[in-house]
């Protein structure tokens, strides 16, 4: 989507309405210190809702009006997000950032991660979609590629997807290394292609993904970012070639083996499946946040069903790196496992 | 043969194994490598040979179909052998294309 720029002046009334919006509740980042006697505040839809223990007993109480529960016990279990005493204020900081540069973005983040679980699977697909396509015309995302503008790369036109029948399973292989299996239509096509052929096979095979080059993959093709220009017909394309939905009708027949990095799509598909291994170094993120959009390969649905919703809005707003014990450890992730 | 939806079909020249997605229209005859394919519950012979016109290879997880017969199938194992219908050679279809949805 090619929005215009805005004029100076027309940049300058929106900063006025966003600051009128953080004013009155309706957007910005919400911090409640979960000291004893802590009241959470009354504020809009529209505010990310951060709670923070620091010290002492994890605080009991309403803690589902929070959108993200950061501890300073490293060791804080699910919803918590555990980062060491010394690793609150850096992790405040981050979100405040984060939420100040993508205010509409991480709200629309913070709001689908508070209703995916209430949906079954696939209408929580439809409902990232929806809110998707709404921020690829918004004025965030905008700006974000306009300052970085796409390149034209030249597609050499090999399939995208290598799928190979050993003995015992099916192996499809992300085949796109030189661009670190950057996800574009072509590999979304090819791959859903691969999952289709899965569940169409006789024998109902395990399947295997993998992805080959020294990454799993670094998430969506940003050079495709801002392709389509029209939200509509992107939203139907996005819902009917949706590789997390066939990779979760998969069920346990699914293995994901994920090495080097899971950026983005990297993540949000593997997370579909019943299991994931990671390499050991693997790092997981979701950068989408940052762009003014949020995850849109269905990881506002397969995330928070691994790690619940507050460590997938951590995740999502933060754009924080995830290494691959604590992946483990959330449940993100089943173990650490060789690569492929 | 009687190619109904669902049933299994070996290559009796290669490795190539096939699943009926959609029947034919009229009754025919489909080749792998040349010659008639088998029942994925038979075994091969030993010794027979792709045919050198039909040896551009199956793909798994290809879709074959024969607009003119309606016959279409999927493969199920790759093969050395092409698929054709009563000696007329039939290619893997497209899945359609669908731009970029970002």
């Amino acid at each position: 989507m090619t929005a215009a720029r805005p004029a100076n002046g027309t940049a300058a009334a929106a900063a006025g309405v966003l600051a009128d919006l953080v004013d009155l509740g309706g957007a910005g980042l919400v911090v409640t210190e979960l000291a004893p006697g802590w009241t959470a505040p009354a504020v809009g839809p529209g505010a990310v809702r951060v709670g923070v223990h620091r010290s002492r007993a994890r605080p009991a109480g309403d803690l589902e009006r929070f959108d993200i529960l950061l501890s300073a016990d490293a060791q804080a279990p699910r919803p918590w997000v555990g980062v060491g005493a010394e690793g609150v204020d850096a992790a405040l900081a981050r979100l405040a950032a984060a939420v100040d540069a993508q205010p509409a973005a991480a709200a629309v983040a913070a709001q689908v991660l508070r209703m995916s679980l209430t949906l079954p699977f696939d209408q929580a697909l439809v409902l990232e979609s929806l809110a998707y396509s709404m921020l690829l015309a918004s004025e965030g995302f905008a700006g974000w590629r306009a300052a970085n503008p796409a390149r034209l790369r030249a597609d050499d036109g090999r399939p995208r997807v290598q799928v190979a029948e050993t003995e015992s399973r099916l192996v499809i292989r992300l085949d796109r290394a030189e661009a670190r299996n950057a996800f574009d239509a072509r590999m979304r096509d090819a791959l859903v292609e691969a999952f289709e052929f899965a569940l169409a096979h006789p024998d109902a095979p395990p399947v295997e993904l993998s992805g080959l080059g020294p990454v799993f993959s670094a998430g969506g093709d940003l050079d495709e970012f801002g392709r389509a220009d029209d939200a509509g017909l992107a939203h139907l394309i996005r819902t009917l070639r949706a590789p997390a939905r066939l990779a979760r009708a998969l069920g346990p027949r699914l293995a994901v083996r994920v090495h080097g990095a899971g950026i983005g799509a990297g993540i949000e598909v593997p997370a579909a499946a019943a299991r994931v291994t990671l390499a050991p170094g693997t790092v997981l993120r979701l950068p989408e946040v940052a762009m003014g959009l949020i995850p849109g390969a269905g990881g506002t649905a397969t995330i928070p069903r691994r790690i619940g919703r507050r460590r997938a809005a951590w995740m999502a707003i933060s754009g924080a790196e995830v290494d691959a014990a604590t992946a483990v450890s959330w449940g993100l992730a089943d173990a650490l496992g060789p690569g492929p | 043969m009687e190619l109904k939806p669902g049933s299994r079909w070996r290559s009796a020249v290669c490795d190539a194994e096939l699943v009926v997605v959609k029947p034919a229209k009229i009754p025919v005859t489909l080749e792998c490598g040349g010659a008639p394919v088998i029942p994925h519950a038979e075994a091969r012979a030993e010794g027979a040979a792709v045919a050198a016109d039909h040896a551009a290879g199956s793909l798994a997880g290809k879709r074959y179909a024969d607009p003119e017969t309606g016959l279409e199938v999927l493969c199920t194992k790759a093969g050395a052998g092409s698929l054709s219908i009563d000696g007329r050679p039939i290619g893997a279809t497209e899945a359609k294309k669908l731009p970029a949805s970002d």
